[in-house]
């Protein structure tokens, strides 16, 4: 067959395109399972980080999900349990950040006076600007703030605040945009919490 | 082959014909991520192996793909490596592949890539072609590292995520922004480029 | 769950404060070195917008109906890549039968754009941040003329910096990149504007 002929020309693009895609469906048929694995660990981390419950590396986390919160159904809009005498309620969100949609879990007092955890599931903000509201010292900050008035976001700072009766966390250093729709997403999502748990009782 | 040896192409690619100082390749993908260490080293590193597999695999192929077609040829091997890296990084590495997002599908588009598979791979053995995709990567690798050094210590106060500098340190905003990066490749490729004249002038 | 952004606020964005090129350093290959001249600059940013708003809405079309239901996801770099190279194609077929004299304008910059980041960019971008039809069209439409509006900016700095005293080792290159530096400062500056949202 000369090389240069039409039919040469296909038959080899063909073939090894269909080499390529098919070894690829290989790899991604064996890691699928672990890719899902690791989706369940890191939905189930923020579920025990918004309970306010330090994830360790070791910990089995799907385990230690199901004794922090027996009665855990996905179905359910928001989920309860009692740490240490306390009442807590946490529930997933969403909202539109500058660039696309964050997810991430709530977790509040049953009073909602108070912050118990928040974690931030996955966002399409700007690597190493608003992304960073993924990092621990941000995520860290909410944690036990009081937040009877909902929360606010400072702009500037970025080093974390440590006054948790002040209603205000450091925002991120050169994202204000990002800071302020995550503002508005997590004070949405108390008010949502607090209406959900109105109308059940 | 026409006798390039392995010490010679490993100085080429890091020093005299560094892919980032002679020829301003490939930094579109990896340049906005270089306010974190972390994030430039892994991508860098997947630069690194796509260009070394891309080049074997075309440099043993030659014979087979058709003139006509060789482009759309090579593209298909880069992506084909770059989605193996991506999926690597799915499962294995979850949370540098989420703070990753978009940028991993670039290494496609990165010029040395196709550049070096063009210019080595297409005459040169598979072996001797693999040492070039690496050690280009190489070259990318510590130019991209020295400004997300200067970028997160400067930005953050940080290395690789350990903070190193005293809390009274007040972190550059700008150096944590976009321009940062252009002044500092500027200035990187400056600063080469003057040695570089200086030995030519003293020869 | 697409987000809700204002479609004018993503057009503004992504002219502007998110600019393609200055912010996300996409499809800087091709531009530093075509920015030297005016001519150039305006045939190939005009090129990058056109073929960057054809094949986004192709990629988006495919994600919805073909990529997603069939779960391809992980084949999405390929069939982005194949999409632009087949778009890139075509638009130069279809210009140089219809007409040369755009052909001779448009036509030689059109294979350059195939591996210019910023067309798979804006796709995976549109992926990733999972915008809906309208959304898509005029972010890649608004990346298009934000990438267009760069070039055409530095091509004009370069004029003025070709007769200025230049450090001989920052000549070229070095001095593009601080431009770019300063010119991506400017544009951050827009950022204050978007407040109306």
């Amino acid at each position: 067959m000369k090389k240069d002929s039409l039919i040469y020309t296909v038959l080899v693009t063909a073939v090894s395109a269909f080499i390529f895609v098919f070894l690829l469906s290989l790899a991604n048929g064996a890691t699928s399972e672990k890719v899902a694995e690791n989706q369940r660990v890191l939905e189930a981390k923020a579920y025990l980080t918004a309970a306010g419950i330090a994830v360790k590396e070791d910990m089995d986390v799907e385990k230690e999900l199901m004794t922090v919160f027996p009665q855990f159904d996905s179905a359910r809009p928001y989920q309860e349990t009692t740490l240490n005498g306390k009442k807590l309620i946490v529930a997933p969100f969403q909202g539109s950040g500058l660039w696309g949609t964050i997810y991430g879990v709530l977790g509040m007092s049953a009073d909602f006076s108070r912050i118990v955890g928040m974690e931030i599931l996955s966002h399409s903000e700007t690597p190493g600007l608003g992304g960073r509201i993924d990092e621990a010292w941000f995520k860290d900050q909410f944690s036990g703030e009081y937040a009877v008035d909902g929360i606010v976001i400072r702009h500037g700072g970025g080093k974390g605040d440590t006054d948790k009766d002040n209603g205000e966390v450091d925002g991120i250093t050169g994202a204000s945009r990002t800071s302020d729709s995550l503002q508005q997403i997590i004070n949405d999502q108390i008010d949502k919490m607090k209406s959900a748990k109105g109308g059940m009782n | 082959m026409n006798g390039d040896s392995p010490a010679k192409i490993l100085k080429e690619n890091v020093w005299t014909n560094n892919p980032i100082f002679i020829q301003i390749l490939g930094i579109c993908s990896t340049l906005a991520v270089t306010n974190n260490l972390t994030n430039t080293l892994i991508m860098t590193l997947g630069v690194m192996f796509v260009a070394a597999f891309t080049n074997i695999t075309v440099s043993l192929l030659k014979q087979v793909i058709p003139r006509k077609v060789r482009m759309i040829v090579q593209t298909l091997i880069i992506a084909f490596y770059v989605i193996i890296v991506d999926i690597l990084l799915r499962a294995y590495l979850p949370e540098i592949s989420k703070s990753l997002g978009p940028y991993v599908g670039l290494i496609i588009t990165n010029c040395i890539i196709m550049g070096r598979a063009e210019a080595f791979a297409q005459s040169h053995g598979p072996l001797i072609s693999a040492w070039d995709g690496l050690t280009s990567g190489l070259g990318y690798m510590w130019v991209l590292m020295l400004i997300a050094f200067v970028r997160e210590i400067l930005g953050f106060g940080t290395v690789f995520g350990y903070a190193v500098l005293p809390e009274t340190f007040t972190p550059w905003t700008i150096m944590v922004m976009a321009p940062s990066a252009f002044f500092l490749l500027g200035s990187v490729l400056w600063i080469a480029k003057a040695i570089i004249l200086k030995k030519e002038r003293g020869k | 769950m697409a987000p809700e952004i204002h479609p004018i606020v993503l057009l503004f964005a992504s002219v502007f404060t998110s600019n393609i090129l200055l912010a996300n350093f996409l499809g800087m290959c091709s531009f530093i070195s075509i920015s030297k001249d005016m001519k150039s600059a305006n045939g190939l940013g005009l090129a990058v917008t056109v073929v960057l708003t054809i094949t986004s809405m192709l990629n988006w079309v495919l994600l919805k109906f073909v990529i997603i239901p069939l779960d391809l996801i992980y084949l999405r770099y390929i069939i982005f890549i194949i999409v632009i190279a087949a778009t890139v194609q075509i638009l130069e077929m279809i210009i140089d039968r219809v007409s040369p004299a755009l052909y001779l304008s448009l036509g030689i910059f059109l294979p350059l754009i195939t591996v210019n980041c910023a067309i798979l960019g804006v796709a995976l971008f549109m992926q990733i941040r999972e915008y809906n039809f309208v959304q898509t069209v005029v972010f890649s439409f608004g990346s298009g003329i934000g990438w267009w509006l760069a070039i055409m900016a530095l091509s004009a700095i370069n004029k003025k910096i070709e007769k200025a005293p230049v450090p001989p080792a920052l000549k070229g290159p070095g001095i593009t990149l601080i431009t770019i530096g300063f010119m991506a400062m400017a544009f951050i500056g827009f950022s204050g504007m978007l407040s109306v949202q």
